[in-house]
């Protein structure tokens, strides 16, 4: 601590200026050392993917990786996109995603509603159902819950994952419940004193004022369903139905030879995650922490 | 206010997105449903639903083309489904009733319980003189399915071309010599894989090496010897598995065999590959040739196929055996035209010419490539005896050896790794003689029983 | 009889009525729903574990703790949790390394969003992609019939002997924990820096009247205060540890020894069908993870007493 005066004392700088010692210039040089590996360490297993998706097929295979493409060559994209079925996960991607949030969102909020503010015997034993619920890791269960899929006739269609999605997904219900329970009743209350339904009360007052946990829902799921693998890997095993991860999954065998169009493929699997992203970065931080801590 | 026309938005959106699932599930299923409706009135023109794993051949539009003969000629339209993971696709929908009216017999249905998915052709005694291996598929001497080719189990792919280069005159007859020529290629070729694994791909790849056992052993009744004789599985004094899988372990000892990384390799880019010369051999069964050939183009001259190199009293030895058998589903409307187009498509449909694969129909020619094996002695495995049908695939299973499965804990990924980390003879025997014990003692439980 | 029909109807009217109807209406879907997909099939999962039985279910026999005694004693089964033990490790090494970038990201830094934006991504991309990615990073190819991967070009250019990252058992692991930390790292930045930037401006300052240096206050008053986050944090990874599975499953397969837990289940249940031992291990996993879970609200409980409990406080306050 004495060598920071010192060394102020030593230059006599009369304006307002900031002055740093050289420890705190070395600190803040390692800050900056640290955070720019860190980058790099991110960015040097994808330069190599951006700089290959561009390439032809023998530019690709004469030159070393970290060598930039010739001309800015699409093809990979059009053949990954047309051919590599990637459109068309993208297609299944987006109508799981779309049905199966609309879906949690209403089943959730709808659950938390009766759990949170109905005290009935009827709605304890649910709140209790769930919450033990949210113990069972769902991973461990899918050999079991693979055969009901099967039975009830779903196997192999986009209804699979989307209803799988819907309903088990407890941790939304979880999340609604918590921040139901902090907004006060009286606003319920007084919608009574009006005369109002319950239902009227769910879609005019639970609903709006529910918005910042649906968002932050909206987010969690949303991030979850367009990365799962595992769940579209089983229940949609078929060549027709891809989703944008099992259709990536799949360009590892007949692309095998042909790491171009692959490393185009991933580019297009990342590029709308990116753009939303780039676009609600804020909300995605927060969303995602509240989320987690709830849980 | 505001909310309320979003709510309305998504709901729209919702009954939009439900739609087009509802059209996009239509659509797969619309097939299956007019099929239903269409057989239920039989005597008119019929559709035949044909589940199949050769997804390959479906989207070329050669079996389309193949089949308009059949379909001309029976009235009837055959509409063929492809499944590229088939054996677990099926094996799905076979826990329905709603499975096809044809399909390729998975290999998960035991031959016990045949009877209760698949109609019955006929007796054995009828179909023997028929068709070879006829009784890939059979039950209590009934016959539920017939093989669509046959493959010459196990074999080694090999470049004619680099055999030369390597100056290799004469094809190996021992482990040894083959061993041997896997050497000549590393010291008189630059730029050449002598052995290349596949590993990557081990969960499949490694399990051709089963299909040399048979052949190494000559004996047709090697895995029925097994059971009465009561000998231990991997024995150094009798030919069969030991023998191929200690050749497995010398070569994937030696790193200078094989590609740099076995975790790095690749099926597709192997194949064009191997026709420029830059591969000497890969273990695979004789079904892998005409693809090696399309992929080699102008070299396809190049591609040979030769036995499995263990000679036994002077003579080399090869297993024939059925590919995927085609079967009837029992719950059919229409039993008796479906077996007749297994029939025609196993017999007379042209398909194995046109592939270059063995016929299972007794007088067909043979393909070209088995010019090769004219000195060979060919043999189609001898019929387990009623007490012991699928006894052995009882214990196989039972006891976890998995003699066909590639997955991590199985004794040839065991091998292959611990001979990939140069570990040596002594691994070698411990992990034998772990299966060795594992077999034995569920052997004597399930011949107990 | 109309009588009674009409009060029914005027008693569904009443809001004791609603409320019924209501619950029922609303609780239909998700409650049919936890029942089919998490009732039931956790009771099958209990019921199946003593059965020996395939995929078909056409012969189960029970077996009793035969399935259970198998995944025990069966080094194939349970030595697949070793692997756990590098992705907790590994998990541990994630935390330090997020707290200290979190740290950093706090301080006065330009640019701050850009590189808090750059350490995050990573979470938020495709996990096939990811796998592919570094399937890419570590090939190492034989320039015959596949291309050389990243790391092995640069250990190259630098004149060094390329090394087989995922081929090569004793490394392989630490290679697959490699690709985790990099997912997933930026979940847990995200975490602390909100979780640090939650701590009051007064305790700062006041400790800059102490004369506190960078490493005092992040002893003093950061790690204090972001504890409760830690604990959660850990917990999460070692539920994580025990139930890796795409990473490992796209890039090797599990084989060179990378195996885990839940591969190993899926290959029983879904490859070899047998659908009992599978459900066996399913329960030993599920076993594992309740009690870290039980041990989670355990530590939770306690911090909620500590802190948040004084915010709620407050926020009533408010609404008074």
């Amino acid at each position: 601590m004495a060598s920071v005066t010192d060394t102020q004392g030593g230059h006599k700088i009369k304006k307002r200026r900031r002055h740093y010692s050289p420890a705190q210039i070395l600190v803040s040089f390692l800050k900056y050392l640290v955070l720019i590996i860190g980058c790099i360490m991110v960015f040097l297993p994808m330069v190599v993917i951006i700089l290959g998706a561009f390439k032809e097929h023998k530019e690709f295979l004469s030159t070393g990786v970290f060598e930039l493409p010739e001309k800015l060559y699409l093809g990979n994209f059009k053949e990954a996109f047309y051919k590599g079925d990637v459109s068309l996960g993208l297609k299944n991607t987006f109508i799981i995603l779309i049905v199966s949030c609309i879906g949690t969102i209403l089943t959730g909020t709808m659950t938390a509603f009766v759990v949170q503010r109905f005290d009935s015997l009827l709605s304890r034993t649910v709140k209790a159902a769930f919450l033990v619920a949210t113990l069972l890791p769902n991973i461990s269960m899918q050999v079991t819950v693979f055969q009901i899929v099967d039975k009830i006739g779903v196997y192999d269609s986009l209804w699979a994952p989307i209803i799988l999605y819907v309903g088990t997904d407890i941790i939304s219900i979880y999340i609604f419940i918590q921040f139901l329970s902090q907004i006060s009743t009286s606003l319920d209350e007084s919608a009574i004193v009006d005369g109002a339904s319950y239902p009227r009360i769910y879609f005019s007052i639970i609903l709006p004022l529910l918005r910042p946990a649906i968002a932050t829902v909206l987010i969690i799921k949303m991030v979850g369903i367009y990365n799962d693998f595992y769940t579209a890997n089983l229940y949609m095993p078929s060549n027709d139905l891809p989703v944008i991860s099992t259709a990536l999954y799949r360009f590892i065998g007949p692309y095998g030879a042909k790491w171009e169009i692959i490393m185009a493929g991933i580019i297009i699997a990342i590029l709308p995650t990116l753009i939303i992203f780039l676009c609600l970065q804020k909300y995605i931080y927060s969303g995602l922490v509240s989320g987690s801590v709830k849980e | 206010m505001k909310f309320k026309k979003l709510l309305a938005t998504a709901l729209s959106l919702a009954m939009v997105a439900t739609t087009l699932t509802a059209c996009g599930s239509d659509d797969s299923s619309s097939s299956k449903a007019g099929s239903e409706a269409e057989s239920g009135t039989s005597g008119e023109h019929v559709t035949l639903q044909v589940l199949t794993h050769r997804t390959d051949i479906i989207e070329s539009g050669l079996l389309d083309e193949l089949t308009d003969e059949f379909e001309k000629a029976n009235n009837c339209t055959i509409e063929y489904v492809g499944y590229t993971d088939y054996a677990n696709d099926v094996a799905t929908r076979l826990s329905t009733e709603d499975y096809g009216d044809v399909l390729m017999i998975p290999d998960s249905v035991k031959l016990s319980d045949l009877g209760n998915f698949f109609a019955p052709f006929g007796s054995y005694d009828e179909y023997k003189e028929l068709y070879q291996c006829a009784d890939s598929k059979m039950f209590d001497n009934t016959v539920y399915g017939l093989p669509t080719a046959l493959n010459v189990a196990g074999g080694i792919l090999y470049n004619k071309q680099v055999f030369a280069d390597a100056g290799i005159t004469e094809l190996p007859r021992t482990p040894d010599e083959f061993i041997g020529c896997l050497e000549a290629i590393r010291d008189n070729c630059e730029g050449v894989i002598p052995y290349y694994t596949n590993y990557k791909d081990a969960s499949w790849t490694i399990t051709q090496w089963q299909g040399l056992v048979v052949s190494a052993s000559g004996n047709p009744s090697y895995e029925i010897d097994l059971l009465t004789e009561k000998g231990d599985l991997f024995d150094a004094d009798v030919n069969g598995y030991y023998t191929v899988y200690k050749m497995l372990f010398d070569i994937f000892s030696d790193p200078t065999l094989i590609e740099a990384d076995p975790a790095t390799t690749d099926w597709e880019a192997c194949k064009p590959a191997f026709g420029e010369g830059k591969i000497g051999c890969m273990v695979l069964g004789s079904w892998a040739v005409g693809q090696f050939q399309e992929a080699a183009g102008d070299n396809a001259a190049n591609v040979g196929f030769m036995p499995m190199p263990n000679e036994i009293d002077g003579k080399i030895n090869a297993q024939i055996s059925a590919d995927y058998c085609m079967g009837v589903n029992k719950h059919s409307d229409n039993v008796e035209l479906a077996q007749k187009f297994v029939k025609w498509y196993v017999g007379e449909s042209g398909l194995q010419v046109k592939e270059n694969v063995i016929p299972a129909l007794i007088g067909a020619d043979y393909p070209e490539f088995m010019d090769a094996f004219n000195d060979v002695n060919l043999f189609v495995a001898t019929t387990a005896p009623a007490e012991l049908t699928g006894v052995f695939n009882t214990i196989d299973k039972d006891s976890e050896v998995g003699t066909w499965d590639g997955d991590t804990a199985n004794f040839k990924i065991k091998l292959a790794e611990a001979a990939f980390a140069g570990e040596g003879e002594e691994a070698f025997n411990k992990i034998i003689e772990e299966v060795n014990s594992k077999w034995a003692a569920t052997r004597d439980t399930v011949l107990a029983d | 009889m109309q009588k009674k029909k009409r009060s029914f109807w005027q008693w569904l009217k009443t809001y004791e009525g609603q409320k019924i109807l209501t619950t029922i209406l609303f609780l239909l879907v998700p409650v049919t729903c936890l029942i089919l997909f998490t009732v039931i099939p956790a009771g099958n999962m209990v019921l199946f574990s003593f059965q020996e039985r395939d995929r078909y279910g056409l012969d189960a026999k029970w077996v009793g703790l035969e399935n259970y005694k198998t995944v025990f004693s069966n080094p194939d089964y349970f030595m697949t949790f070793k692997n756990s033990i590098y992705y907790l490790i590994g998990s541990f090494a994630q935390q330090a390394l997020a707290l200290l970038l979190a740290s950093i990201l706090c301080s006065k830094i330009k640019l701050r969003n850009f590189f808090k934006g750059v350490l995050f991504f990573p979470y938020m991309m495709n996990g096939v992609a990811v796998s592919l990615i570094f399937m890419r990073f570590f090939a190492l190819g034989d320039g015959i019939v596949t291309q050389t991967g990243t790391v092995n070009t640069i250990l190259q250019q630098l004149g060094m002997d390329p090394v087989k990252f995922l081929s090569d058992p004793s490394i392989a692991n630490y290679c697959l924990v490699f690709i985790s930390i990099w997912r997933y790292i930026g979940f847990d930045i995200v975490m602390y820096i909100g979780a640090i930037q939650s701590i009051s401006s007064d305790i700062y300052e006041a400790a800059d009247l102490d004369g506190a240096n960078g490493w005092q206050r992040f002893r003093y008053i950061v790690f204090p205060s972001i504890k409760p986050i830690i604990s959660l944090q850990l917990i999460l990874a070692i539920k994580g540890a025990v139930s890796v599975f795409e990473i490992p499953y796209i890039i090797t397969e599990g084989k060179f020894g990378t195996s885990t837990f839940v591969i190993k289940t899926h290959e029983t249940g879904m490859v070899f069908q047998k659908v009992g031992l599978a459900s066996a291990m399913a329960v030993v996993l599920l076993i594992i993870i309740i009690i870290v879970t039980l041990i989670q609200k355990h530590f939770f409980k306690e911090s909620d007493e500590d802190k948040p409990s004084k915010k709620k406080k407050a926020q009533n306050g408010e609404v008074a």
